[in-house]
Parts: structure tokens; sequence; C-alpha cells
């Protein structure tokens, strides 16, 4: 199901995680984040096939682009099968209207030479930061989120205690597709740099002098 | 009717110090009784009354309304128990404030019963757990005539009034299903349907669900099948086909041994073998479609006496060579002239044989068709079984009709012959009930007559063929196994008492003598795993049904909760502060420590948590509740 919560603007840098559906009783959700306006605009949650939900995805990110005139970025997760997804995805993007996430290898690489894995890979080390980004946003209110059944899912989200350490997760029998999603598209909101236009580069141009490389000291 | 002046009027309580007082609601119950809907939630902290009110309101339903059927479940046998001795204390104090008696008939640990108002109070506990702590409805109605046969799954039929519990009958997907509740639901109008290859019929009445064939989307009118689907009796048309249920055989009984009598003749062995992983010298069968045939011809011609097996046939049949190199002996044939003419007799003297055969399909009226042949036992075998039965019984005079058509009485065999036809044809033999059949001027037993159609190889379909019912009968794939039979007629009859029945198969259905039909209406609500849904299913217009409970947990309370609204309820939190002052609410977060939200809580999904502690702020979740607004549109963005 489709919820929109206002309109999507011209110039708008919108960002999104997809958290993919594992099983039957599972859902797809898909959260987008306004880096412009810092809120949450348009949440997709469907009980439907993850290649179903994918369909709809691009056509979505193409409207978007449609409209703002700026490449949407999308992570979808890699686990539970979403690469395959992936692939599908990075084949419909025919007109290259969307970025689809690469992570970096990783902190730590000496080399680069493993491949920038396209998608977001969530680990048991990356949860942690993922969820504690998020939990600083929503604790201070930095982003406004206005889908009530997110905020529903964040209220049977819940400290437990393992066998050796605290871990946020979902309560008993509830689902967390929305905060996970959430979540990625959180850190897309963190590490997406907002893609620069003719106009970001006027001041250089004018302050560039004309015809400069006629000058030898330019050289 | 006023609830609060009548509770507050006739009715004492035994209040938290143990005094005896007037019953005079507290403020939770007092709004509760001006707001309830009829269709209600509550979810509640603990101690808040709920449940006497309720109580109370059933007690005035039960003692002043004509044909009320209150039924309240509580999550296990002793609080129902415990219920049920309120609701007595409730009567009995009425009794003494207003001198008046209330004429109990039955007044057992879970059932009262008032025969001047014919209104019912049953308690009931709800096996599975998940339902929550206790639930309250009421005003059940339901819903198959008085009469209607239901076909059990040894092949005989019972009407629903003698159905007990544990009664073992057919279920819509062809398996055994358990009966595991019968309900009384008082006098109704009714259909009487019945269909083609039967002329028998059933009484249900308008509201009661049938499964018939839905739809197809394919083109083609030979295809046109759909996938099963529910239909209320009141809308059904003759156009329209009954879903029929048959077995679908396991076919893992490979073998069957003869076992050794000590002091007769012996079966030779045949040789020594491993059956199930056991070494056996018995006389070792294969269940083929020879062992079939033969049991089959017993079952039509075949009598035991004096540990001997004899077939009496007429003088010009042979069909005993089809079996005769199934055993090491060789049968005597004599051929017998008595009164009522010539016969052929073929003997096996065998004590081993005939208590075998005994055991495996009874003698003389005791003769049928187990169960588990039609479940365990292999394709080829029941082929055997039918056409040997069909050769021994049956009568070829009307095969100038292309079909043949076999009288039996024993109704077991009839059934399981219909079954185990369906099973390996994928089609329906026409069974035909006789009560009063007159043969010589003499009146017999009742008999069963089926008919086996299909013997015209050559028909035409294509000018105008396919409108015999037989045809039509006929399913597109004997893959999804789907056997329709289209109805004859539907008449509407006079009021009669009715019952329904609940099985504990998944899709709450049955098989009667002319298709299934649903148990309750279980079958048609989102959550079929609960008898929560068929009681509220149940519960006539005007009825009322109230679901209360402390949270447990996100569970399909919880989901209930959340879709509410849209099925028709009206949802009623009362946090603790309606009923407890802070200083107690202090002290009980103390005892109860995590626990103590899902016990009192303050919000709606505080209520539900369990395991652990919000990880986000709690006030910035509220502040952000606060913030939420509802879409815009639901539309995808680019339609």
């Amino acid at each position: 199901m489709n919820r929109q919560f206002r309109e999507i603007l011209k110039d708008e840098q919108i960002v999104a995680g997809y958290d993919m559906a594992a099983g039957v009783n599972d859902y797809c959700a898909v959260q987008f984040i306004s880096k412009t306006k810092m809120d949450v605009p348009l949440v997709i949650h469907s009980n439907k096939t993850a290649s179903d939900v994918t369909n709809d995805v691009v056509r979505i990110l193409e409207k978007i682009y449609n409209i703002t005139q700026i490449k949407p970025c999308i992570a979808p997760e890699t686990n539970a099968g979403g690469s395959y997804e992936i692939d599908r995805m990075l084949a419909m993007n025919r007109l290259n209207w969307f970025d689809v996430w690469q992570q970096p290898t990783g902190i730590g690489m000496i080399t680069e030479s493993e491949p920038k894995k396209y998608g977001w890979t969530t680990t048991s080390s990356n949860r942690g930061k993922m969820l504690s980004d998020l939990k600083q946003a929503i604790d201070n209110r930095v982003l406004k989120i206005y889908d009530k059944k997110t905020i529903n899912e964040m209220y049977s989200f819940v400290v437990v205690r393992s066998s050796s350490i605290w871990k946020a997760q979902a309560e008993l029998n509830a689902h967390d597709d929305l905060i996970m999603s959430l979540s990625i598209a959180y850190q897309l909101y963190l590490n997406v740099d907002r893609p620069k236009k003719a106009s970001d580069y006027e001041h250089v141009i004018s302050e560039f002098p004309k015809e400069a490389w006629k000058n030898k000291s330019f050289y | 009717m006023n609830y609060l002046k009548w509770i507050t009027d006739k009715l004492l309580i035994v209040n938290k110090k143990q005094e005896v007082v007037n019953f005079i609601p507290n403020k939770t119950q007092t709004d509760f009784l001006i707001n309830m809907s009829g269709k209600d939630i509550i979810l509640k902290s603990r101690q808040m009354g709920f449940s006497s009110i309720i109580l109370a309101m059933f007690t005035a339903d039960f003692i002043l309304t004509e044909n009320a059927y209150n039924v309240v479940v509580a999550d296990i046998d002793d609080n129902a128990t415990g219920l049920l001795a309120r609701v007595k204390y409730y009567i009995q104090s009425y009794e003494e404030r207003t001198g008046r008696k209330v004429p109990l008939k039955y007044n057992s640990k879970t059932e009262l019963y008032n025969p001047v108002m014919n209104s019912y109070y049953k308690l009931g506990s709800a096996k599975n757990t998940q339902f929550g702590r206790s639930k309250t409805i009421t005003n059940l109605h339901l819903c198959i005539g008085k009469g209607t046969k239901i076909l059990c799954a040894d092949g005989t039929t019972k009407p629903i009034e003698k159905i007990n519990i544990n009664d073992i009958l057919v279920a819509e997907d062809g398996k055994t299903t358990k009966v595991i509740n019968k309900i009384k639901t008082g006098v109704k109008p009714l259909l009487k349907i019945k269909t083609w290859l039967s002329n028998e019929e059933i009484l249900v009445s308008k509201d009661h669900k049938i499964r018939v064939m839905g739809k197809s989307k394919a083109w083609h009118y030979y295809r046109n099948i759909g996938e099963p689907i529910w239909k209320k009796a009141g809308e059904l048309t003759t156009d329209n086909y009954i879903l029929w249920a048959y077995p679908k055989t396991g076919a893992y009984i490979k073998f069957l041994t003869i076992p050794k009598i000590k002091n007769c003749i012996h079966l030779p062995i045949n040789y020594v073998q491993k059956i199930a992983n056991q070494k056996t010298d018995d006389f070792v069968v294969k269940t083929n479609y020879k062992l079939g045939y033969f049991l089959g011809y017993y079952l039509a011609e075949g009598n035991i006496n004096k540990g001997r097996i004899t077939f009496a046939c007429h003088k010009d049949e042979e069909y005993y060579k089809k079996f005769i190199d199934l055993l090491p002996l060789k049968p005597t044939v004599e051929i017998n002239k008595t009164k009522s003419g010539t016969r052929k007799l073929i003997i096996y003297y065998s004590l081993e044989l005939a208590s075998f055969i005994e055991k495996l399909v009874g003698k003389v009226t005791n003769k049928n068709v187990p169960t588990r042949f039609l479940y365990q036992f292999p394709k080829t075998f029941l082929k055997g079984l039918y056409e040997g039965w069909r050769d021994g019984d049956g009568s070829k005079a009307k095969l100038k009709w292309k079909c043949i058509s076999i009288t039996t009485i024993h109704e077991k065999i009839a059934r399981q012959m219909k079954q185990i036809y369906a099973l390996l044809n994928h089609r329906l033999l026409a069974l035909d009930y006789h009560e009063k059949r007159f043969r010589y001027d003499k009146q017999t037993k009742p008999i069963y007559v089926l008919r086996e159609h299909g013997f015209d190889k050559n028909k035409d379909h294509s000018k105008g063929a396919s409108k015999q019912k037989y045809v039509i009968t006929r399913n597109t794939s004997p893959k999804n196994g789907y056997l329709f039979v289209k109805i004859k007629s539907i008449e509407e009859v006079e009021e009669k008492e009715t019952y329904d029945i609940e099985v504990d198969n998944k899709n709450h259905s049955f098989l009667t003598v002319c298709g299934v039909v649903s148990n309750s209406e279980l079958a048609f609500y989102p959550d079929p795993e609960s008898i929560f849904g068929s009681a509220i299913q149940a519960v006539v217009p005007n009825g009322r049904v109230i679901i209360e409970t402390t949270a447990n947990g996100f569970n399909w309370f919880k989901k209930l909760w959340d879709v509410g609204d849209d099925r028709g309820f009206k949802k009623h939190f009362y946090n603790p502060l309606w009923e407890y002052d802070q200083t107690f609410l202090d002290m009980k977060k103390k005892e109860l420590d995590r626990l103590f939200p899902q016990e009192y809580p303050m919000t709606e999904e505080e209520a539900y948590l369990t395991s652990g502690s919000l990880y986000f702020d709690k006030q910035a979740l509220q502040y952000y509740l606060f913030q939420s607004i509802e879409p815009i549109t639901q539309k995808l963005i680019y339609e």
C-alpha cells in the first residue's frame, strides 16, 4: 500500500531505503526521505512479493526524477534474496533516472581490489550504527515522520536482553520492516551527497578571470 | 433495556472488601454501559470490573429475553466455572431482591437453561489461549435443519441431530475431520436443496453458506469451472454447482498378511519376507487389482459360513475366473438347484481366509468398506474393489440407456463405492435412496441404487450432448481435485429445528449427502483459525458481541484492535486512571516493574509490550503520533 503525505516538489533530493519481504508474513517497505525538507513524504508498505513491489518502486523513482529533476538514490537491502531484485532494478534503469546505492568496501581496506557492492547490506556490526543514528534523529525530532504505521511500529520496537547483550528488535510477532527501511534511508540521508548543478558553480565561474588561460602565470 | 437501572435495582455483588452490597456500577462500568454499541472491543487494565458488568447484562437477557442464547468464553476451564458461579449468584440475588423465582431446567457446571423464556446461558473455555484472557459473546444462531444427513468417514450417514462430538466426518479437502462442538440453534425457516445424481436432500437456513463453483475466466465452456467459493443458501439458483468432497488415497499399504490359525487347513507360505521391517511367515498377498476384485466380488455375492467362503452367482457368470489364480487354493465350483432357481456356488474351504476376510470387510449385514481402504490403499486395488462389486451386484439391464445400475442394502458399501469411484474416475456415481421398496409385492429393506454412466463413448458433445448433467459434473482437471454437482431444485419448507456442528478441519466445512457446507460461518472470517470468528458471524443482527481483555503481546487481538473500526467494532480503551489513583499505581509499578505497562497501560500502544522497554524515546514518539497526518493519497505516485 502506498501512502503519500505531501506533494513532491521540484529540486527536492529524495533518498530511499528498501527492505524486502523475506517470508509470507513479511512486508516490503520503502521509505522515501527528502534531503531538502528533512521529512518522509512517501511510504510504500506492501505484502506483495518483492518482485511486484520492485516494479512499482522503479516507476515511482522515475516519476520522482520527472518532478524533481534530481536523481533519487535508493538502497535496497541485499539480505534475504534482495540481490536478484537489485539486478533487475539496475536492468530496468535504462534511462539512468535514478541511482542505486553502492556500499563502500569498508573502512580499513588497504586496496580497492574488491568491487563496490550495489544495495545495502545490513550486518551485525552496522545494524547498531544504523539504529542508533535513527534513534538520535527521532529522539531529537530532527526528521519529520507523518506515517502513523511507522510510529506504531516504533512503539513495538524494544530493547531486549539476550544472553550477553542488549539488542534492539521488534516485539514478538510485531514487524520491523518500516523501521529498518527508514534506518537505511536515513543512512543514505547522511551519506549521499547533493549532486552539483551548473548553478552551484556560478560564483566560481564569475570569480575566474576571463581568458585566464592566455596568461602564462595560469600554468 | 436500561441495563444500568436493572442491574442497580435487581442484583447484589460481593465487593473487593468481601461485603455483599447492591450492584452499583462504578465509573468505568457506567461509561461502558452508556457508550457501548453492540459490537465492542475493550482494552483495559486489571480488575476494572468488566467481567462483572457483562455477566450482569447477560443475566438480564437470560431472565427477561425470549430465546436468548448467551455465550461467555473464558480462557481456561477454571475461569469459566468461576464465571458461571458468579452468574448463579446474580440469579440468586435477583430472586432474593424481587421475590421471583427463575426456573432453571439445566443447572450444570457450564450451562443454564431457562425453559420459560427458552434462553440459554453457556460458558466455555477457549482452547486457543491466544484469544486473550476472556471474551464474551451472546445470541448465537445457526443453521442446518433437523433430518439433514451428514456423511461420516466410514460411509454411513447420520441425521444432524444424531451427530455426536468426536464423530468423524469428511471435510472439504476429502480428509477426515472430527466434530468438536454441536449447537442447537432454534427453529428456523429452511430451504430444501436437491442436486442431480441423487434423490436425497439437505435442509439449510437461508444464511447458511454452501461451497459452490466459482466463475472462471477461462473462455472455453468445458473449462469454465472456477475455484470453489462460499455462497449463502438463499442466493443459490439451479444454475449453481455444489462442491463434492472425496478422499485422495495415500497408497502406502502394499501388502496384507493372512495369519495362520491352529488346527485348520493352512494356506501354503509363499516365502518368508519382510513387511514393515518384520519377518513374517504368514501368507502374504499384494494389495493389487486381483485382491481388490476378490474383495469387491465378495461384498456383492460372497458369504462366510462355517469357516468357508461362498460366492453365489448366476449359473452363467464367469467373473470368479478373474481372481481364481490369486490364491494357491483352488475353489470348488458347484451348480445348485434350489427353489429360487439354479445357482453357481464357488466355495473356498479355508478358515484362515474366511477369518481374514471377515476381519477385513465384515460378513452378512456387517459388510463394509473400511475407511482405510480409501485413504491408504493403492488405486489399482480400489479399482478392482469397485469393479468386482459392480460385476457382482450390477445390472446391465439399463445398458441401453448407457448406464449400469447397482443395488445394495449396505449403506456403508454404497456410499464408500461412490467415493472410490470419484477418487478413481473423477466423476460421480448417481446414488438414490429408496426407503420403501417393494419386490414381488413385499416391502424390502431400504436400498441404495447407484448408477454408473458414461458408457456412451461416441457421444458427440458438439451436438448438445454436453447438456447432460452427468457430463457437466466432470471437472477440468483431476489435479486440482474439485468435483461439482449441479443443483436440481431449491424449495422453501416449513420451519424446523436447526443445529450446527463445528469440525476441527481448517476449512470448517463438511460433506453432506448433497455436497459440502460450512460448519458455522467460520470460513468467512479473515482469521479462520479462531473459533472467535465463527461466533461473531453467528451472532444475530441485533445480538451483541463484547470482547474484553488486557493485552498480551502482539497477538491476534492486536490485529483485531488495529482493524476493529473497519470490522464495525467500537473500540474502548480504559487506562488505569479511570479506576485507580496515582499512589496505587506507583505501588504497582514497583511490584510489577517492566510488566507494569502491560497490566496497567497508560496508552493503547503500551498495552501490547511484553518483552522489553521502548528503544525510541517515548515522549518523542508521542510527539510524532500527535504530529502524524493522514496520507493525501494512497494511489501510486505515477498513476
